[in-house]
């Protein structure tokens, strides 16, 4: 059944391995990370000392494009603008920011609540290219919190580290002496076991 | 032999408790009013405690034994990182805090990693300014055993160790003593084995101090640390402006003044008692580690020869 746990955590020490399980599951939850990994496997060696962290991802949400909450079409006749008509105001702060890098702020005009119009000479291009344009990257923000925790469970003292991050887990190795191949092989071969185990299950 | 005791209660008819207390010539450590309530922390001639305790039942207060007051104990943290803050360290510091300590954080530089940990020459006499040392530290037996000692180096007052294993106290060497149960966590600690840890951390604390009293009472100090605090509250009135928590922070062989050591030392040498003493002539005024304030190092009877 141990497969299906959703945290483990290994270690000579029964009491340390306890402990820190806890420790994952707080930072975890503090952090809003919950449903974001699977699956999570430890393993601590404090004699050597060395620290593995391994865990299998959920898919998360996708970027956010600019066509998922606006209309973007070219302006009026014979002007060289776009005209975004948003439906959704909570992105304004975000595609305002974007704007104003790709346009330059003069070119940006603002002034009613729901249209934003965009004055650019290449607008028959332009529009294409804005409508693809990616507001919001969940992704990112979520890839940060994952870091922000890694640099929370690790212990502190262990600042030498290597660590592999991708959309399917998350790999972690960590010491105060430079990493060991045999403590990265011991991390490859639980990522291959949960990746594998992650693939039975479905 | 005065007994260190807490009083809490209502603010209302509080000065009778005061008032008797300095009458019975015992001393108030220090009094916090939150609202409609108060805490008072206080020394009461063992011999007169039943009056104290007759006085609180009349004002529907409760009287408990304060251990730790009169103590100003070093909460060390291997560094002040989010490993280690808020949780355990504040709650440990607050359970002593709520027997009368003044407790002081210490966050080394670099206190962690097991091979890597180290302390400065500073942090140490920081440290040793202090009464007990409490070192707070994690999760694994074998960092606290063979590592972790690195960081106990040179300590010379007691020190207790805490962390989540169930380690026998022999074996961490130079600690007084360990309590387990309380390792590194992420979270408050509310559950009832993590508040029965913390109040045997403090219960540990509390017996060392003890012992280190009694140590005191075979050599007792030429003045009461509480006696030359009322002096020196009455005769420099610069510390009633000082915004610091206990301005005058006791403790066991002396007391901390918080203000600046160049500009008052010269006023606090000359403070004088009634028997026709000056503090210098029965104390050592050193500058402290902690923001220059003043150290107050009380000689003992074996130095100056008499007790005032």
């Amino acid at each position: 059944m141990e497969e299906y746990e959703k945290i483990i955590v290994e270690s000579d020490e029964e009491t340390g391995a306890d402990v820190y399980n806890r420790v994952i599951i707080d930072v975890l939850s503090d952090l809003a990370l919950g449903r974001v990994l699977e699956k999570v496997r430890a393993y601590i060696d404090v004699k050597e000392p060395v620290f593995i962290f391994v865990a299998l991802r959920r898919y998360g949400l996708p970027s956010i494009r600019l066509s998922d909450f606006a209309e973007v079409d070219m302006g009026d006749y014979g002007k060289n603008e776009v005209a975004i008509n948003l439906l959704k105001e909570s992105y304004i702060p975000q595609l305002l920011n974007k704007l104003w890098e790709r346009y330059g702020k003069g070119n940006i005009e603002h002034s009613e609540r729901n249209m934003i119009i965009v004055h650019t000479p290449e607008y028959f291009t332009e529009v294409d290219i804005l409508r693809e344009m990616v507001i919001d990257e969940k992704i990112a923000q979520i890839n940060d919190r994952i870091m922000d925790a890694m640099l929370r469970i690790i212990p502190e003292g262990f600042r030498v580290r290597y660590h592999q991050l991708t959309e399917e887990y998350i790999l972690f190795v960590a010491s105060e002496d430079p990493i060991k191949q045999e403590w990265k092989d011991r991390a490859f071969t639980i990522r291959n076991g949960l990746i594998k185990g992650g693939k039975d299950n479905a | 032999m005065l007994e260190p005791m807490m009083y809490e209660g209502g603010v209302y008819k509080h000065n009778h408790l005061v008032e008797l207390v300095e009458d019975l010539g015992g001393y108030i450590l220090q009094t916090n009013v939150m609202q409609t309530e108060i805490i008072i922390i206080m020394l009461v001639p063992m011999k007169d405690i039943h009056l104290v305790e007759n006085m609180t039942k009349k004002l529907l207060g409760v009287l408990t034994r304060a251990p730790l007051s009169g103590t100003e104990i070093a909460v060390v943290a291997p560094t002040l990182a989010y490993h280690h803050l808020p949780h355990p360290d504040c709650d440990i510091a607050e359970f002593l805090r709520r027997k009368g300590a003044k407790t002081n954080m210490i966050g080394l530089a670099r206190g962690v990693g097991a091979r890597v940990c180290q302390i400065t020459a500073h942090e140490r006499n920081l440290i040793n300014e202090h009464d007990v040392a409490v070192y707070i530290l994690g999760n694994f037996k074998h960092c606290i055993v063979e590592n972790k000692p690195k960081i106990f180096e040179g300590i010379k007052i007691p020190l207790v160790v805490t962390g989540a294993p169930e380690i026998d106290v022999e074996e961490i060497s130079m600690a007084d003593a360990y309590v387990g149960n309380l390792g590194r966590i992420a979270h408050r600690m509310r559950k009832g084995p993590e508040m029965w840890a913390m109040d045997e951390a403090v219960e540990v604390v509390g017996e060392i101090l003890d012992k280190e009293r009694n140590e005191i009472s075979k050599d007792p100090l030429c003045v009461m640390p509480p006696r030359v605090k009322k002096e020196i509250e009455d005769q420099i009135p610069e510390i009633a402006d000082v915004l610091s928590p206990l301005p005058v922070t006791l403790m066991l062989k002396g007391m901390r003044v918080k203000l600046d050591y160049d500009e008052f030392h010269k006023r606090i040498e000359n403070i004088s008692f009634v028997e026709g003493v000056k503090l210098k002539d029965i104390a050592y005024i050193k500058k402290g580690l902690l923001k220059n304030y003043i150290l107050v190092e009380i000689k003992p009877k074996s130095e100056t020869g008499f007790i005032i």
